[in-house]
């Protein structure tokens, strides 16, 4: 125990970022699942972290209620957003994402509100690592349950074959559209935690280099599994620190990670295990035993 | 004829499709019905595949309609369509690659799904009911279209490629159609699972489905149909019982030649 309040002391801050990043990756996974590539969660999650921050320091408000309004209001935007861009397929739809974003950055650096280049300071550090982990845990149960909901079979099933979807009743558009702003709101959360973490945010915080981070963090993990997105990011997260006496040369590895990831492993980390070892997503092959009267488990 | 689903029927009139000054179809009107299977023929390229793509709502015809039960049907989208019960299968099999059989059977039942979304975040029990009801739904409609039991739970890109034409029916009929049209179900199958093809076309027309068969298996079409349009350059040249048909002389100019007979 006492090793283990050591090793927290030591890496808490650490621990903080592997939870956050991985909240980013699951915001992010969620439209891969649905197969589209939309790049726009690092800027969603700027947008929130900008309004919950504005909040934090002029109201004082708690960081649930901050963390919330910032969240609804990068979902807010992902749906004027989606709207049109959901619309588009494939690389359009990346482009589109990528442009928004550097839109969202330009906007944050010459507002005054959101303090230009030089960002938000003094921002409450009201992030705990308690608030981060109960998050990924509330989201890790969403998305386990989502799968077994119509809305989750609808999204595996416009990303395996959009037309054929179509055909039996799916709109993939409406499918596109509420993965997009789901996406928007969970990265909405991940800026608020962040910002409320580190005392301090700028525009550059939520640039292209931080949306391919979240990106790397799902190839690795495999691209349509939130399991592997958290993995991928928890992964992506230590090595960094794991290689520190490479010194300038860390950041490598990364690199070395993700080319050997998709050249031996294309499915990602969540791809190595076979598919009659996922996740069951069969009622019959949860449990062997018959219903339950009352409840379930 | 045993109907449970009330009369449905399946018009078309005058429907006519141009591809940029190209007649794929030229006001086709023909009529499908309840508990009938309409045999739709034709060489290559008679515009039957166009067809399908009319009445699912991929392709909006260029003049005419097509009416389901006093409907229109142009002009809807391809998913609302397919909501009021109008089920196809695909000629280039278009499952759901990385899903099993059975998954792929249960997205077909997206349309008659009554379970709440919400009720699998607070494991309401009747959700959990409801999925296993759905299941064995799919394991039944699987064993009635034949595909072998050991390869349910196979990834539907790694089945066997007649499996993968069963399935295809399976996931239409888990819809639960009132229209199912069936876009060469028999190519690439043997003489026996053309014969077992048949009973079950027979059998889901016998349960009040109104059936349009596009198929070039000429003793499966004229066993299995109750009458035949039959398209040649996008125009409808006859239509009739299968023996009618196949004694007209502009159908057997036009489709097999001078020389053959059916």
């Amino acid at each position: 125990m006492p090793a283990l309040v050591h090793f927290y002391a030591l890496h808490s801050k650490l621990i903080d970022q592997i939870g956050i990043n991985a909240i980013f990756a699951l915001s992010l996974s969620l439209t891969l699942q649905a197969g589209h590539l939309a790049l726009a969660n690092a800027a969603f999650g700027g947008i929130a972290a900008y309004v919950a921050s504005l909040l934090s320091i002029s109201r004082g408000w708690p960081l649930v209620v901050t963390t919330l309004i910032g969240a609804a209001g990068a979902a807010f935007v992902g749906a004027l957003i989606g709207m049109p861009v959901t619309r588009l397929r494939g690389v359009f739809l990346a482009i589109a994402t990528i442009g928004f974003g550097e839109i969202a950055l330009i906007v944050e650096n010459n507002l005054s509100i959101t303090g230009g280049a030089e960002g938000l300071s003094q921002i409450p550090n009201e992030t705990t690592t308690w608030k981060i982990y109960l998050v990924l845990a509330i989201l890790g149960f969403f998305f386990w349950r989502l799968r077994l909901t119509r809305a989750g079979w609808a999204i595996a099933a416009v990303r395996e074959d959009e037309h054929a979807a179509a055909s039996f009743g799916i709109d993939p558009s409406r499918v596109k559209f509420w993965t997009f702003v789901g996406s928007a709101a969970i990265a909405g959360i991940a800026g608020s935690l962040y910002a409320h973490e580190n005392f301090f945010i700028a525009p550059g915080d939520w640039g292209f280099s931080r949306m391919v981070d979240i990106l790397v963090y799902c190839v690795i993990g495999g691209v349509a599994s939130p399991w592997g997105a958290m993995i991928g990011a928890a992964l992506i997260s230590i090595l960094p620190e794991v290689f520190r006496f490479l010194h300038d040369y860390r950041d490598i590895v990364n690199g070395i990670v993700l080319l050997a990831v998709v050249v031996f492993a294309p499915q990602g980390i969540a791809g190595l295990w076979s598919s009659d070892r996922r996740a069951p997503r069969l009622a019959s092959a949860e449990t062997p035993t018959e219903v339950p009267a009352i409840g379930e488990q | 004829m045993a109907s449970n689903r009330g009369n449905t029927t399946l018009k078309y009139r005058d429907v006519g499709v141009s591809f940029g000054g190209v007649h794929a179809l030229r006001s086709v009107s023909f009529d499908v019905e309840s508990g009938h299977v309409v045999g739709l023929i034709g060489p290559n390229g008679a515009g039957k595949t166009t067809l399908i793509n009319v009445t699912t709502g991929v392709v909006a015809p260029t003049t005419g309609t097509v009416m389901l039960d006093g409907v229109a049907l142009s002009g809807k989208r391809q998913h609302q369509i397919a909501r009021m019960g109008v089920a196809r299968t695909y000629q280039n099999i278009r499952l759901f690659p990385r899903m099993t059989a059975i998954e792929n059977v249960i997205v077909g039942a997206t349309r008659i799904r009554r379970d709440p979304d919400l009720g699998a975040f607070v494991f309401l029990p009747a959700v959990r009911r409801a999925r296993i009801e759905l299941e064995e739904h799919a394991r039944y409609l699987l064993s009635r279209v034949g595909v072998p039991r050991d390869q349910w739970t196979t990834a539907a890109n790694v089945l066997p490629y007649g499996s993968q034409r069963r399935l295809e029916i399976a996931r239409a009929l888990a819809m639960r159609p009132r229209v199912l049209l069936l876009d060469e179900p028999a190519a690439g199958m043997n003489p026996a699972e053309t014969a077992s093809l048949q009973a079950l076309i027979r059998s889901i027309a016998e349960e009040g489905v109104a059936v349009l068969l596009v198929e070039h298996d000429m003793p499966l079409v004229m066993a299995a149909c109750d009458r035949v349009a039959v398209l040649n350059f996008g125009e409808l040249i006859a239509q009739g019982t299968p023996s009618e048909v196949s004694r007209d002389p502009a159908v057997v100019e036009a489709y097999l030649g001078s020389e053959a007979s059916l």
